[in-house]
Protein backbone atom coordinates (compact mmCIF):
# COMPACT_ATOMS: atom_id res chain seq x y z
CA UNK A 1 0.00 0.00 0.00
CA UNK A 2 1.37 3.37 -1.05
CA UNK A 3 1.42 6.79 1.01
CA UNK A 4 -2.41 7.84 1.57
CA UNK A 5 -3.17 10.86 -1.32
CA UNK A 6 -2.40 14.17 0.32
CA UNK A 7 -5.29 17.69 -0.31
CA UNK A 8 -2.77 19.14 -2.91
CA UNK A 9 -2.54 15.72 -4.96
CA UNK A 10 -3.58 15.01 -8.67
CA UNK A 11 -6.90 13.73 -7.42
CA UNK A 12 -9.64 16.35 -7.60
CA UNK A 13 -11.61 16.91 -4.49
CA UNK A 14 -14.70 16.19 -6.70
CA UNK A 15 -14.78 15.07 -10.44
CA UNK A 16 -17.08 17.59 -11.32
CA UNK A 17 -17.84 15.46 -15.04
CA UNK A 18 -19.33 12.63 -12.70
CA UNK A 19 -21.09 15.09 -10.48
CA UNK A 20 -22.67 17.26 -13.30
CA UNK A 21 -24.07 13.40 -14.91
CA UNK A 22 -26.16 12.78 -11.35
CA UNK A 23 -27.27 16.63 -11.36
CA UNK A 24 -28.56 16.26 -14.56
CA UNK A 25 -30.56 13.53 -13.31
CA UNK A 26 -32.63 16.10 -11.97
CA UNK A 27 -35.91 17.01 -14.02
CA UNK A 28 -36.13 20.81 -14.51
CA UNK A 29 -39.03 21.47 -12.20
CA UNK A 30 -37.34 19.41 -9.50
CA UNK A 31 -33.70 19.80 -10.07
CA UNK A 32 -32.66 21.09 -6.85
CA UNK A 33 -34.64 18.92 -4.53
CA UNK A 34 -33.32 15.93 -6.00
CA UNK A 35 -29.95 16.95 -5.76
CA UNK A 36 -30.18 18.36 -2.15
CA UNK A 37 -31.79 15.69 -1.52
CA UNK A 38 -28.94 13.41 -2.46
CA UNK A 39 -26.13 15.76 -0.78
CA UNK A 40 -28.16 15.40 2.18
CA UNK A 41 -27.85 11.78 2.49
CA UNK A 42 -24.38 12.38 1.51
CA UNK A 43 -23.69 14.53 4.28
CA UNK A 44 -25.96 12.14 6.64
CA UNK A 45 -24.26 9.08 5.61
CA UNK A 46 -20.41 10.26 5.48
CA UNK A 47 -19.96 11.39 9.47
CA UNK A 48 -22.15 8.17 10.67
CA UNK A 49 -19.41 5.66 7.97
CA UNK A 50 -16.49 8.01 9.85
CA UNK A 51 -17.33 7.12 12.82
CA UNK A 52 -17.62 3.21 11.96
CA UNK A 53 -13.89 3.48 11.11
CA UNK A 54 -13.00 5.03 13.88
CA UNK A 55 -14.03 2.04 15.71
CA UNK A 56 -12.79 -0.13 13.23
CA UNK A 57 -9.33 1.37 13.12
CA UNK A 58 -9.53 1.44 17.31
CA UNK A 59 -10.28 -1.78 17.56
CA UNK A 60 -7.97 -3.17 15.11
CA UNK A 61 -10.98 -4.83 13.05
CA UNK A 62 -10.04 -5.65 9.61
CA UNK A 63 -13.82 -6.59 9.17
CA UNK A 64 -15.31 -3.57 9.72
CA UNK A 65 -12.51 -1.63 8.52
CA UNK A 66 -13.59 -3.02 5.13
CA UNK A 67 -16.67 -2.99 5.14
CA UNK A 68 -17.52 0.40 6.64
CA UNK A 69 -14.25 1.75 3.85
CA UNK A 70 -16.47 -0.23 0.86
CA UNK A 71 -19.70 1.81 2.06
CA UNK A 72 -17.46 4.76 1.99
CA UNK A 73 -15.88 4.43 -0.96
CA UNK A 74 -19.69 4.06 -2.95
CA UNK A 75 -21.54 6.59 -1.37
CA UNK A 76 -18.28 9.03 -2.33
CA UNK A 77 -17.88 7.73 -5.74
CA UNK A 78 -21.38 8.13 -6.43
CA UNK A 79 -20.98 11.75 -6.30
CA UNK A 80 -18.28 11.96 -7.72
CA UNK A 81 -15.98 12.62 -4.52
CA UNK A 82 -12.68 11.09 -5.52
CA UNK A 83 -10.37 11.92 -3.07
CA UNK A 84 -12.44 10.61 -0.43
CA UNK A 85 -13.23 7.26 -2.64
CA UNK A 86 -9.93 6.28 -3.06
CA UNK A 87 -8.74 7.26 0.51
CA UNK A 88 -11.49 5.26 1.78
CA UNK A 89 -10.96 2.23 -1.02
CA UNK A 90 -7.32 2.32 0.55
CA UNK A 91 -9.15 1.91 3.96
CA UNK A 92 -11.29 -1.36 2.36
CA UNK A 93 -8.09 -2.93 0.89
CA UNK A 94 -6.22 -2.92 3.82
CA UNK A 95 -9.02 -4.40 5.94
CA UNK A 96 -9.45 -7.07 3.00
CA UNK A 97 -5.87 -7.72 3.61
CA UNK A 98 -5.52 -7.73 7.51
CA UNK A 99 -2.96 -4.86 7.41
CA UNK A 100 -4.95 -2.29 9.79
CA UNK A 101 -1.22 -1.07 11.23
CA UNK A 102 -1.23 2.27 8.73
CA UNK A 103 -5.34 2.57 9.10
CA UNK A 104 -4.92 5.63 11.23
CA UNK A 105 -2.94 7.66 9.26
CA UNK A 106 -4.79 7.29 5.78
CA UNK A 107 -8.34 7.82 8.39
CA UNK A 108 -7.12 11.02 9.59
CA UNK A 109 -5.96 11.77 5.76
CA UNK A 110 -10.12 11.24 5.40
CA UNK A 111 -11.25 13.40 8.35
CA UNK A 112 -9.49 16.16 6.75
CA UNK A 113 -10.43 15.71 3.82
CA UNK A 114 -14.10 15.27 4.46
CA UNK A 115 -14.80 18.52 5.42
CA UNK A 116 -13.01 20.08 2.28
CA UNK A 117 -15.28 17.94 0.41
CA UNK A 118 -18.59 19.25 2.16
CA UNK A 119 -17.61 22.66 1.41
CA UNK A 120 -16.70 22.08 -1.47
CA UNK A 121 -20.49 20.72 -2.88
CA UNK A 122 -21.95 23.16 -0.21
CA UNK A 123 -20.43 26.19 -2.40
CA UNK A 124 -19.92 25.32 -5.79
CA UNK A 125 -23.34 22.92 -6.47
CA UNK A 126 -26.03 24.03 -4.30
CA UNK B 1 -41.60 9.16 -11.58
CA UNK B 2 -43.17 10.57 -14.37
CA UNK B 3 -44.57 9.33 -17.75
CA UNK B 4 -45.02 6.04 -15.89
CA UNK B 5 -47.87 3.88 -15.13
CA UNK B 6 -48.32 2.57 -11.22
CA UNK B 7 -47.73 -0.50 -11.51
CA UNK B 8 -44.19 -0.55 -13.53
CA UNK B 9 -41.18 -0.40 -11.23
CA UNK B 10 -37.93 -1.98 -10.30
CA UNK B 11 -36.96 -3.10 -7.61
CA UNK B 12 -33.50 -1.62 -5.72
CA UNK B 13 -31.66 -3.61 -3.00
CA UNK B 14 -28.63 -1.39 -2.05
CA UNK B 15 -27.64 -0.10 1.70
CA UNK B 16 -27.47 3.21 0.34
CA UNK B 17 -30.58 4.98 -0.62
CA UNK B 18 -28.61 7.01 -2.80
CA UNK B 19 -28.48 4.46 -5.24
CA UNK B 20 -32.28 4.25 -5.15
CA UNK B 21 -32.63 7.72 -6.16
CA UNK B 22 -30.00 7.40 -8.59
CA UNK B 23 -31.29 4.44 -10.12
CA UNK B 24 -34.71 5.60 -10.46
CA UNK B 25 -33.90 8.71 -12.34
CA UNK B 26 -31.24 7.04 -14.25
CA UNK B 27 -33.89 4.41 -15.67
CA UNK B 28 -36.94 7.18 -15.50
CA UNK B 29 -39.31 3.80 -13.95
CA UNK B 30 -40.32 4.00 -10.02
CA UNK B 31 -37.61 1.97 -8.08
CA UNK B 32 -39.27 0.10 -4.88
CA UNK B 33 -35.98 0.80 -2.57
CA UNK B 34 -34.82 -1.54 -0.48
CA UNK B 35 -31.93 -2.60 2.17
CA UNK B 36 -32.95 -5.66 3.83
CA UNK B 37 -32.53 -8.97 1.72
CA UNK B 38 -34.82 -10.48 4.43
CA UNK B 39 -37.57 -7.99 3.48
CA UNK B 40 -37.17 -8.62 -0.24
CA UNK B 41 -37.55 -12.28 -0.13
CA UNK B 42 -40.88 -12.06 2.55
CA UNK B 43 -42.45 -9.86 -0.05
CA UNK B 44 -41.36 -12.07 -3.26
CA UNK B 45 -44.86 -13.51 -3.36
CA UNK B 46 -46.27 -9.87 -3.62
CA UNK B 47 -43.96 -7.91 -5.90
CA UNK B 48 -43.88 -8.28 -9.57
CA UNK B 49 -40.91 -6.17 -10.59
CA UNK B 50 -39.84 -5.51 -14.16
CA UNK B 51 -36.59 -5.66 -13.68
CA UNK B 52 -34.73 -6.30 -10.22
CA UNK B 53 -31.32 -4.86 -9.15
CA UNK B 54 -29.04 -5.85 -6.21
CA UNK B 55 -25.64 -4.80 -4.53
CA UNK B 56 -23.22 -7.66 -3.89
CA UNK B 57 -22.03 -5.74 -0.78
CA UNK B 58 -24.93 -5.09 1.35
CA UNK B 59 -22.64 -3.96 4.72
CA UNK B 60 -22.97 -5.65 7.68
CA UNK B 61 -21.35 -8.89 6.02
CA UNK B 62 -24.93 -9.76 4.23
CA UNK B 63 -25.05 -10.11 0.52
CA UNK B 64 -26.97 -9.98 -2.42
CA UNK B 65 -25.50 -13.05 -3.95
CA UNK B 66 -27.35 -15.32 -1.32
CA UNK B 67 -31.00 -14.74 -2.42
CA UNK B 68 -30.49 -14.62 -6.32
CA UNK B 69 -31.16 -18.36 -6.66
CA UNK B 70 -34.21 -17.18 -5.26
CA UNK B 71 -35.09 -14.22 -6.70
CA UNK B 72 -34.63 -16.21 -9.60
CA UNK B 73 -36.72 -19.12 -9.08
CA UNK B 74 -39.94 -16.72 -8.18
CA UNK B 75 -39.03 -13.80 -11.18
CA UNK B 76 -37.77 -16.15 -14.00
CA UNK B 77 -38.31 -13.82 -16.69
CA UNK B 78 -37.22 -10.77 -15.00
CA UNK B 79 -33.51 -9.21 -15.89
CA UNK B 80 -31.19 -8.91 -12.31
CA UNK B 81 -28.72 -6.63 -12.56
CA UNK B 82 -26.12 -6.78 -9.44
CA UNK B 83 -24.29 -3.65 -8.74
CA UNK B 84 -21.04 -3.72 -7.51
CA UNK B 85 -18.19 -1.73 -5.96
CA UNK B 86 -15.38 -4.52 -5.62
CA UNK B 87 -13.13 -4.89 -8.39
CA UNK B 88 -13.06 -8.74 -7.71
CA UNK B 89 -13.94 -10.84 -10.74
CA UNK B 90 -15.11 -13.56 -8.89
CA UNK B 91 -18.31 -11.98 -7.05
CA UNK B 92 -18.86 -10.88 -10.35
CA UNK B 93 -18.84 -14.41 -11.80
CA UNK B 94 -21.09 -16.23 -9.20
CA UNK B 95 -23.12 -13.66 -9.43
CA UNK B 96 -24.18 -14.65 -13.07
CA UNK B 97 -23.98 -17.87 -12.22
CA UNK B 98 -26.61 -17.65 -9.50
CA UNK B 99 -29.04 -16.46 -11.69
CA UNK B 100 -27.78 -12.91 -12.43
CA UNK B 101 -28.22 -11.44 -16.43
CA UNK B 102 -26.12 -8.84 -15.79
CA UNK B 103 -23.73 -6.50 -13.73
CA UNK B 104 -23.15 -2.69 -12.89
CA UNK B 105 -20.33 -1.18 -11.39
CA UNK B 106 -20.38 1.11 -8.67
CA UNK B 107 -19.18 4.09 -9.08
CA UNK B 108 -22.63 4.47 -11.05
CA UNK B 109 -22.49 6.11 -14.12
CA UNK B 110 -26.21 7.48 -15.16
CA UNK B 111 -25.85 6.19 -19.13
CA UNK B 112 -24.36 3.31 -18.37
CA UNK B 113 -27.02 2.26 -15.43
CA UNK B 114 -30.15 2.94 -18.34
CA UNK B 115 -28.03 1.27 -21.10
CA UNK B 116 -27.60 -2.37 -19.19
CA UNK B 117 -31.13 -1.98 -17.97
CA UNK B 118 -32.77 -1.05 -21.16
CA UNK B 119 -30.69 -3.85 -23.14
CA UNK B 120 -31.81 -6.21 -20.58
CA UNK B 121 -35.33 -5.37 -20.90
CA UNK B 122 -35.04 -6.32 -24.50
CA UNK B 123 -33.35 -9.63 -23.94
CA UNK B 124 -36.27 -10.37 -21.66
CA UNK B 125 -39.24 -9.21 -23.80
CA UNK B 126 -37.15 -11.45 -26.82
CA UNK B 127 -36.98 -14.17 -24.51
CA UNK B 128 -40.42 -14.06 -23.23
CA UNK B 129 -42.26 -13.89 -27.07
CA UNK B 130 -40.13 -17.38 -27.30
CA UNK B 131 -41.72 -18.89 -24.22
CA UNK B 132 -44.67 -19.64 -25.86
CA UNK B 133 -44.83 -23.61 -26.02
CA UNK B 134 -47.15 -25.63 -27.86
CA UNK B 135 -47.40 -29.45 -26.93
CA UNK B 136 -50.02 -32.28 -28.09
CA UNK B 137 -53.48 -29.78 -27.66
CA UNK B 138 -51.84 -27.36 -24.72
CA UNK B 139 -50.46 -23.92 -25.14
CA UNK B 140 -47.72 -22.74 -22.39
CA UNK B 141 -46.91 -19.35 -21.98
CA UNK B 142 -44.61 -18.85 -19.59
CA UNK B 143 -44.34 -15.13 -20.00
CA UNK B 144 -47.95 -14.80 -19.09
CA UNK B 145 -47.56 -17.75 -16.77
CA UNK B 146 -50.79 -19.59 -17.79
CA UNK B 147 -51.45 -23.09 -19.69
CA UNK B 148 -54.34 -23.20 -21.88
CA UNK B 149 -55.82 -26.09 -23.65
CA UNK B 150 -59.39 -27.57 -24.89
CA UNK B 151 -61.09 -27.43 -21.54
CA UNK B 152 -60.13 -24.31 -20.34
CA UNK B 153 -56.96 -22.19 -19.16
CA UNK B 154 -55.27 -21.58 -15.76
CA UNK B 155 -52.55 -19.53 -14.06
CA UNK B 156 -49.73 -21.26 -12.87
CA UNK B 157 -46.97 -20.32 -10.29
CA UNK B 158 -43.87 -19.48 -11.47
CA UNK B 159 -42.21 -23.13 -10.60
CA UNK B 160 -45.06 -24.82 -12.39
CA UNK B 161 -44.98 -22.96 -15.46
CA UNK B 162 -40.94 -23.54 -16.16
CA UNK B 163 -41.65 -27.33 -15.10
CA UNK B 164 -44.36 -27.53 -17.36
CA UNK B 165 -42.38 -25.65 -20.49
CA UNK B 166 -39.23 -27.72 -19.56
CA UNK B 167 -40.71 -30.93 -20.17
CA UNK B 168 -42.81 -29.66 -23.62
CA UNK B 169 -39.18 -28.44 -25.09
CA UNK B 170 -38.04 -31.48 -24.84
CA UNK B 171 -40.97 -32.71 -27.04
CA UNK B 172 -41.38 -36.13 -25.05
CA UNK B 173 -38.08 -37.03 -24.71
CA UNK B 174 -37.38 -37.99 -21.00
CA UNK B 175 -35.90 -34.80 -18.47
CA UNK B 176 -33.80 -36.61 -15.69
CA UNK B 177 -35.40 -35.37 -12.38
CA UNK B 178 -31.99 -33.42 -11.59
CA UNK B 179 -32.25 -31.64 -14.63
CA UNK B 180 -35.55 -30.85 -13.78
CA UNK B 181 -34.99 -29.32 -10.30
CA UNK B 182 -32.08 -27.09 -11.80
CA UNK B 183 -34.15 -25.99 -14.54
CA UNK B 184 -36.85 -25.03 -11.99
CA UNK B 185 -35.57 -24.32 -8.56
CA UNK B 186 -32.07 -23.21 -10.10
CA UNK B 187 -29.07 -23.55 -7.41
CA UNK B 188 -31.63 -23.96 -4.55
CA UNK B 189 -31.46 -27.32 -3.25
CA UNK B 190 -34.78 -29.30 -3.45
CA UNK B 191 -35.74 -32.55 -1.88
CA UNK B 192 -37.34 -35.76 -4.40
CA UNK B 193 -40.69 -34.93 -2.02
CA UNK B 194 -40.80 -31.22 -3.33
CA UNK B 195 -40.71 -31.79 -6.66
CA UNK B 196 -43.22 -34.60 -6.64
CA UNK B 197 -45.30 -32.29 -4.92
CA UNK B 198 -45.02 -29.63 -7.31
CA UNK B 199 -45.08 -32.58 -10.17
CA UNK B 200 -48.53 -33.12 -8.67
CA UNK B 201 -49.70 -29.84 -8.78
CA UNK B 202 -48.92 -29.45 -12.64
CA UNK B 203 -50.22 -33.19 -13.09
CA UNK B 204 -53.87 -31.30 -11.41
CA UNK B 205 -53.68 -28.39 -13.53
CA UNK B 206 -52.97 -30.29 -16.49
CA UNK B 207 -56.40 -32.25 -16.31
CA UNK B 208 -58.06 -29.03 -15.88
CA UNK B 209 -57.04 -28.09 -19.44
CA UNK B 210 -57.12 -31.30 -21.52
CA UNK B 211 -57.15 -34.61 -21.43
CA UNK B 212 -55.03 -35.42 -23.75
CA UNK B 213 -51.70 -34.55 -22.11
CA UNK B 214 -50.25 -36.08 -19.03
CA UNK B 215 -46.66 -36.43 -17.06
CA UNK B 216 -45.19 -39.78 -17.10
CA UNK B 217 -42.54 -41.05 -14.71
CA UNK B 218 -39.63 -43.09 -16.01
CA UNK B 219 -38.81 -44.57 -12.34
CA UNK B 220 -35.33 -44.14 -11.16
CA UNK B 221 -34.62 -41.85 -14.59
CA UNK B 222 -36.87 -38.65 -15.00
CA UNK B 223 -40.44 -37.63 -16.44
CA UNK B 224 -41.62 -36.86 -19.79
CA UNK B 225 -44.53 -35.24 -21.27
CA UNK B 226 -46.98 -37.33 -23.41
CA UNK B 227 -49.87 -36.37 -25.62
CA UNK B 228 -52.62 -39.10 -25.82
CA UNK B 229 -54.30 -38.09 -28.62
CA UNK B 230 -58.02 -38.46 -30.55
CA UNK B 231 -59.47 -41.39 -29.28
CA UNK B 232 -56.77 -42.45 -26.84
CA UNK B 233 -57.44 -43.02 -23.13
CA UNK B 234 -54.80 -42.23 -20.55
CA UNK B 235 -54.50 -45.74 -18.28
CA UNK B 236 -52.72 -43.42 -15.26
CA UNK B 237 -50.15 -46.44 -15.29
CA UNK B 238 -46.64 -44.96 -15.22
CA UNK B 239 -44.26 -46.40 -17.92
Amino acid sequence: MGAAPKLDDACPIIDAQKLQAIKNLGEPDDEDDFFKELLNIFFQRCPALLAELDAAVAAKDPVKLERSGHALKGTSGNLGAMMMMKLAEQLEVMGRSGKVENASEVLAELHKTYPVTKKELETHWL
Amino acid sequence: MKGNPSDTYTITLDDDVMVHQIIERSTKIRTVGMKDPEELLARVDELHPIAVFIDIHLGNGRTGLDILPNLRAAWPFCPILVITGTPAETSIVKALNSGADDFIRKPLIPDEVDARFKLRMADAAQKAAKEVVEFGDITIDSAHRTVEGPSGKRFASPIEVNLLACLANTEGAIVEKDALKMRCWGQIKVTDNALHRKLHAVRQLLKDVSDNVVIETKYGVGFYLKYLGQGQQHLDVAS
